[in-house]
Protein backbone atom coordinates (compact mmCIF):
# COMPACT_ATOMS: atom_id res chain seq x y z
CA UNK A 1 0.00 0.00 0.00
CA UNK A 2 2.52 2.70 1.25
CA UNK A 3 4.32 1.77 -2.34
CA UNK A 4 1.14 2.23 -4.01
CA UNK A 5 0.75 5.68 -2.46
CA UNK A 6 4.96 6.95 -2.93
CA UNK A 7 3.99 5.81 -6.37
CA UNK A 8 0.91 8.40 -7.22
CA UNK A 9 2.64 10.69 -5.20
CA UNK A 10 6.09 10.67 -7.65
CA UNK A 11 3.85 10.70 -10.41
CA UNK A 12 1.27 12.94 -9.60
CA UNK A 13 2.66 15.37 -7.46
CA UNK A 14 6.49 15.82 -8.85
CA UNK A 15 9.09 13.54 -9.16
CA UNK A 16 12.22 13.64 -7.21
CA UNK A 17 13.86 15.48 -10.34
CA UNK A 18 11.67 18.02 -10.09
CA UNK A 19 11.41 18.08 -6.20
CA UNK A 20 15.73 18.20 -5.96
CA UNK A 21 14.53 21.85 -7.86
CA UNK A 22 12.36 22.99 -5.44
CA UNK A 23 14.78 22.27 -2.84
CA UNK A 24 16.65 24.56 -4.47
CA UNK A 25 14.21 27.27 -4.19
CA UNK A 26 13.18 26.64 -0.67
CA UNK A 27 17.05 27.53 0.27
CA UNK A 28 16.75 30.68 -1.13
CA UNK A 29 13.07 31.05 -0.27
CA UNK A 30 11.75 30.97 -3.01
CA UNK A 31 9.37 28.69 -2.46
CA UNK A 32 5.69 29.31 -2.95
CA UNK A 33 3.51 27.83 -0.45
CA UNK A 34 1.93 25.31 -2.45
CA UNK A 35 4.94 24.05 -3.86
CA UNK A 36 6.32 23.97 -0.85
CA UNK A 37 3.69 21.93 0.64
CA UNK A 38 4.31 19.72 -2.23
CA UNK A 39 7.70 19.50 -1.68
CA UNK A 40 6.82 18.20 2.26
CA UNK A 41 4.49 15.44 1.11
CA UNK A 42 7.05 14.44 -1.38
CA UNK A 43 9.59 13.91 1.30
CA UNK A 44 7.22 12.34 3.84
CA UNK A 45 7.12 9.57 1.06
CA UNK A 46 10.44 9.53 -0.49
CA UNK A 47 13.24 8.02 1.65
CA UNK A 48 16.12 9.12 -0.96
CA UNK A 49 14.81 12.36 -1.56
CA UNK A 50 14.42 12.95 2.16
CA UNK A 51 17.95 11.72 2.64
CA UNK A 52 19.24 14.02 -0.21
CA UNK A 53 17.61 16.83 1.22
CA UNK A 54 19.21 15.88 4.51
CA UNK A 55 22.52 15.86 2.70
CA UNK A 56 21.70 19.30 0.80
CA UNK A 57 21.81 21.16 4.45
CA UNK A 58 25.14 19.54 5.31
CA UNK A 59 26.90 20.59 1.86
CA UNK A 60 25.02 24.36 2.46
CA UNK A 61 27.00 24.35 5.58
CA UNK A 62 30.01 23.39 4.39
CA UNK A 63 29.69 25.94 1.51
CA UNK A 64 29.03 28.49 3.69
CA UNK A 65 32.17 27.80 5.87
CA UNK A 66 33.94 27.40 3.09
CA UNK A 67 33.80 31.37 2.26
CA UNK A 68 36.74 33.16 1.94
CA UNK A 69 39.23 31.02 3.28
CA UNK A 70 39.97 28.37 -0.18
CA UNK A 71 42.19 31.08 -1.88
CA UNK A 72 44.76 29.14 -1.82
CA UNK A 73 48.30 30.85 -2.71
CA UNK A 74 48.49 30.15 -6.01
CA UNK A 75 50.79 33.06 -6.76
CA UNK A 76 54.74 33.49 -5.51
CA UNK A 77 56.11 36.36 -4.03
CA UNK A 78 58.05 36.56 -6.94
CA UNK A 79 55.44 36.07 -9.20
CA UNK A 80 53.26 38.98 -7.36
CA UNK A 81 56.24 41.72 -7.29
CA UNK A 82 56.75 41.02 -11.23
CA UNK A 83 52.93 41.79 -11.45
CA UNK A 84 53.69 44.86 -9.13
CA UNK A 85 55.73 46.45 -11.17
CA UNK A 86 55.23 45.17 -14.74
CA UNK A 87 51.39 47.36 -13.40
CA UNK A 88 53.14 49.88 -12.44
CA UNK A 89 54.98 50.75 -15.16
CA UNK A 90 52.30 50.29 -17.75
CA UNK A 91 50.28 53.00 -15.56
CA UNK A 92 53.10 55.63 -15.73
CA UNK A 93 52.76 55.00 -19.54
CA UNK B 1 40.06 83.04 -18.26
CA UNK B 2 41.35 82.43 -14.80
CA UNK B 3 38.87 80.24 -14.34
CA UNK B 4 39.88 77.24 -16.77
CA UNK B 5 43.36 77.74 -15.13
CA UNK B 6 42.22 76.93 -11.74
CA UNK B 7 40.17 74.10 -12.47
CA UNK B 8 43.03 72.64 -14.74
CA UNK B 9 45.46 73.06 -11.87
CA UNK B 10 43.45 71.22 -9.87
CA UNK B 11 42.77 68.69 -11.74
CA UNK B 12 46.51 67.98 -12.28
CA UNK B 13 46.41 67.92 -8.47
CA UNK B 14 44.09 65.05 -8.42
CA UNK B 15 45.65 63.25 -11.21
CA UNK B 16 49.09 63.23 -8.98
CA UNK B 17 47.22 62.09 -5.84
CA UNK B 18 45.19 59.87 -8.00
CA UNK B 19 48.14 58.10 -9.18
CA UNK B 20 49.99 57.82 -5.73
CA UNK B 21 46.61 56.25 -4.49
CA UNK B 22 46.81 53.80 -7.30
CA UNK B 23 50.10 53.15 -6.60
CA UNK B 24 49.48 52.17 -2.94
CA UNK B 25 46.45 49.93 -3.87
CA UNK B 26 48.68 48.14 -6.37
CA UNK B 27 51.31 47.85 -3.61
CA UNK B 28 48.84 46.24 -1.23
CA UNK B 29 45.93 44.80 -3.04
CA UNK B 30 47.49 43.02 -6.26
CA UNK B 31 47.93 39.62 -3.89
CA UNK B 32 44.82 39.19 -2.19
CA UNK B 33 43.07 40.22 -6.07
CA UNK B 34 44.97 38.16 -7.75
CA UNK B 35 44.32 34.95 -5.20
CA UNK B 36 40.75 35.64 -5.55
CA UNK B 37 40.36 35.84 -9.49
CA UNK B 38 42.73 32.44 -9.52
CA UNK B 39 39.86 31.18 -7.56
CA UNK B 40 37.05 32.30 -9.66
CA UNK B 41 39.20 31.26 -12.79
CA UNK B 42 41.10 28.50 -11.84
CA UNK B 43 43.58 29.88 -15.03
CA UNK B 44 46.65 31.40 -13.95
CA UNK B 45 47.18 33.75 -17.18
CA UNK B 46 43.46 34.62 -17.00
CA UNK B 47 43.72 35.82 -13.58
CA UNK B 48 46.71 37.90 -13.89
CA UNK B 49 45.28 39.83 -17.01
CA UNK B 50 41.93 40.64 -15.31
CA UNK B 51 43.35 41.87 -11.79
CA UNK B 52 45.56 44.26 -14.60
CA UNK B 53 41.94 45.11 -15.94
CA UNK B 54 40.68 45.59 -12.60
CA UNK B 55 43.39 48.57 -11.71
CA UNK B 56 43.14 50.16 -15.37
CA UNK B 57 39.38 50.68 -14.67
CA UNK B 58 39.90 51.17 -10.52
CA UNK B 59 42.22 54.07 -12.28
CA UNK B 60 39.61 55.47 -15.06
CA UNK B 61 36.75 55.72 -12.44
CA UNK B 62 38.56 56.80 -9.77
CA UNK B 63 36.56 59.92 -9.51
CA UNK B 64 33.68 57.38 -8.40
CA UNK B 65 35.41 55.90 -5.79
CA UNK B 66 33.99 57.11 -2.05
CA UNK B 67 36.80 57.74 0.49
CA UNK B 68 34.65 56.24 3.34
CA UNK B 69 34.51 52.99 1.30
CA UNK B 70 37.05 50.38 1.96
CA UNK B 71 39.66 50.24 -1.33
CA UNK B 72 39.34 46.48 -1.12
CA UNK B 73 35.89 46.26 -1.34
CA UNK B 74 35.89 48.58 -4.16
CA UNK B 75 38.41 46.60 -6.47
CA UNK B 76 36.32 43.32 -5.78
CA UNK B 77 33.40 44.67 -6.91
CA UNK B 78 35.03 45.60 -9.79
CA UNK B 79 36.69 42.15 -10.15
CA UNK B 80 33.31 40.55 -10.04
CA UNK B 81 32.32 42.67 -12.50
CA UNK B 82 34.85 42.05 -14.96
CA UNK B 83 34.31 38.18 -14.29
CA UNK B 84 30.71 38.54 -14.87
CA UNK B 85 31.57 40.60 -17.97
CA UNK B 86 34.14 37.53 -18.87
CA UNK B 87 31.11 35.09 -18.56
CA UNK B 88 28.60 36.71 -20.17
CA UNK B 89 31.22 36.78 -23.25
CA UNK B 90 32.26 33.78 -23.09
CA UNK B 91 28.79 31.78 -22.96
CA UNK B 92 26.99 34.45 -25.10
CA UNK B 93 24.39 32.44 -27.47
CA UNK B 94 25.18 29.34 -25.72
CA UNK B 95 21.80 27.93 -24.61
CA UNK B 96 21.81 26.43 -20.90
CA UNK B 97 20.96 22.85 -21.22
CA UNK B 98 20.89 21.22 -18.00
CA UNK B 99 20.61 17.49 -17.97
CA UNK B 100 20.04 15.75 -15.16
CA UNK B 101 20.13 12.55 -17.04
CA UNK B 102 22.92 11.30 -15.27
CA UNK B 103 20.78 11.09 -11.79
CA UNK B 104 17.34 10.64 -12.69
CA UNK B 105 15.62 7.99 -14.85
CA UNK B 106 12.96 8.93 -17.84
CA UNK B 107 9.93 9.02 -14.96
CA UNK B 108 12.38 11.55 -12.76
CA UNK B 109 13.76 8.71 -10.14
CA UNK B 110 16.74 8.74 -8.57
CA UNK B 111 19.45 6.28 -10.30
CA UNK B 112 21.87 6.32 -7.80
CA UNK B 113 20.59 4.25 -4.48
CA UNK B 114 23.41 5.55 -2.75
CA UNK B 115 21.37 8.98 -2.35
CA UNK B 116 20.16 7.37 0.97
CA UNK B 117 22.94 6.36 2.79
CA UNK B 118 23.80 8.35 5.98
CA UNK B 119 26.52 10.89 6.05
CA UNK B 120 28.58 11.34 9.57
CA UNK B 121 29.30 14.94 9.33
CA UNK B 122 30.86 15.65 12.96
CA UNK B 123 34.20 16.15 12.07
CA UNK B 124 34.34 17.66 8.64
CA UNK B 125 35.44 21.28 8.81
CA UNK B 126 37.86 20.06 10.75
CA UNK B 127 39.65 17.74 8.77
CA UNK B 128 42.47 18.99 6.62
CA UNK B 129 42.06 15.96 4.13
CA UNK B 130 38.21 16.13 3.58
CA UNK B 131 38.54 20.16 2.93
CA UNK B 132 41.39 19.16 -0.34
CA UNK B 133 38.56 16.72 -1.46
CA UNK B 134 35.64 19.66 -1.11
CA UNK B 135 37.97 21.88 -3.11
CA UNK B 136 38.54 18.97 -5.33
CA UNK B 137 34.65 18.22 -6.15
CA UNK B 138 33.85 22.12 -6.59
CA UNK B 139 36.80 22.08 -9.30
CA UNK B 140 35.03 19.36 -10.75
CA UNK B 141 32.13 20.92 -11.68
CA UNK B 142 32.24 22.27 -15.59
CA UNK B 143 33.41 25.99 -15.21
CA UNK B 144 30.27 27.67 -16.10
CA UNK B 145 29.09 26.42 -13.15
CA UNK B 146 31.76 26.25 -10.82
CA UNK B 147 32.36 30.43 -11.07
CA UNK B 148 28.45 31.06 -10.35
CA UNK B 149 28.41 28.54 -7.31
CA UNK B 150 31.28 30.16 -5.73
CA UNK B 151 30.31 33.69 -6.12
CA UNK B 152 27.20 32.43 -4.93
CA UNK B 153 28.86 31.53 -1.66
CA UNK B 154 31.60 34.09 -1.35
CA UNK B 155 30.08 37.30 -0.84
CA UNK B 156 26.69 35.82 0.54
CA UNK B 157 25.33 37.62 -2.54
CA UNK B 158 21.49 37.72 -3.42
CA UNK B 159 20.88 35.62 -6.31
CA UNK B 160 18.75 38.58 -8.20
CA UNK B 161 22.17 40.12 -8.54
CA UNK B 162 24.18 37.43 -10.00
CA UNK B 163 21.74 36.93 -11.84
CA UNK B 164 21.18 40.08 -13.25
CA UNK B 165 25.28 40.55 -13.55
CA UNK B 166 25.49 37.22 -15.30
CA UNK B 167 22.50 37.47 -17.85
CA UNK B 168 20.56 34.46 -16.18
CA UNK B 169 17.06 34.08 -15.20
CA UNK B 170 16.26 33.07 -11.50
CA UNK B 171 15.25 29.39 -12.81
CA UNK B 172 18.37 29.19 -14.66
CA UNK B 173 20.38 29.66 -11.65
CA UNK B 174 18.40 27.45 -9.73
CA UNK B 175 19.12 24.86 -12.32
CA UNK B 176 22.57 25.66 -12.05
CA UNK B 177 23.00 25.00 -8.07
CA UNK B 178 20.38 22.36 -7.81
CA UNK B 179 22.74 20.35 -10.93
CA UNK B 180 26.33 21.74 -8.88
CA UNK B 181 24.66 20.36 -6.30
CA UNK B 182 23.49 16.77 -7.53
CA UNK B 183 27.24 16.51 -8.30
CA UNK B 184 29.05 17.68 -5.43
CA UNK B 185 27.05 14.82 -3.72
CA UNK B 186 28.07 12.29 -5.89
CA UNK B 187 31.55 13.04 -5.91
CA UNK B 188 31.83 13.55 -1.32
CA UNK B 189 29.78 10.23 -1.56
CA UNK B 190 32.38 8.86 -3.94
CA UNK B 191 35.84 9.77 -2.87
CA UNK B 192 35.11 10.55 0.95
CA UNK B 193 31.82 9.02 3.05
CA UNK B 194 32.04 5.40 1.42
CA UNK B 195 36.00 5.35 1.51
CA UNK B 196 35.72 6.26 5.74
Amino acid sequence: MKKIISHIIHLLIMPCSKATLMMERKQQKELSPLCNLQLMVHLRVCKLCAAYYRKLSVLEKLLRAKENKNEKTIFQSDDIQRFKDDLKRKMQE
Amino acid sequence: MGIPNLTSRKSMDGKRDKNKEITLWIEQYSEPLLNRAFYLLSDREEATDMVQEVFLAAHLAYDNFQSDCEPLTWLHSILRRKVADFYRHKYRGQVQTISLDHFFDESGSWIDQNVSSRWNDDTLTREEEFRDIFDNCINQLPMKWKLLVKLYYLQEQKSSDICQEFGLTKTNLWKILQRSRLQLRECLETNWFESL
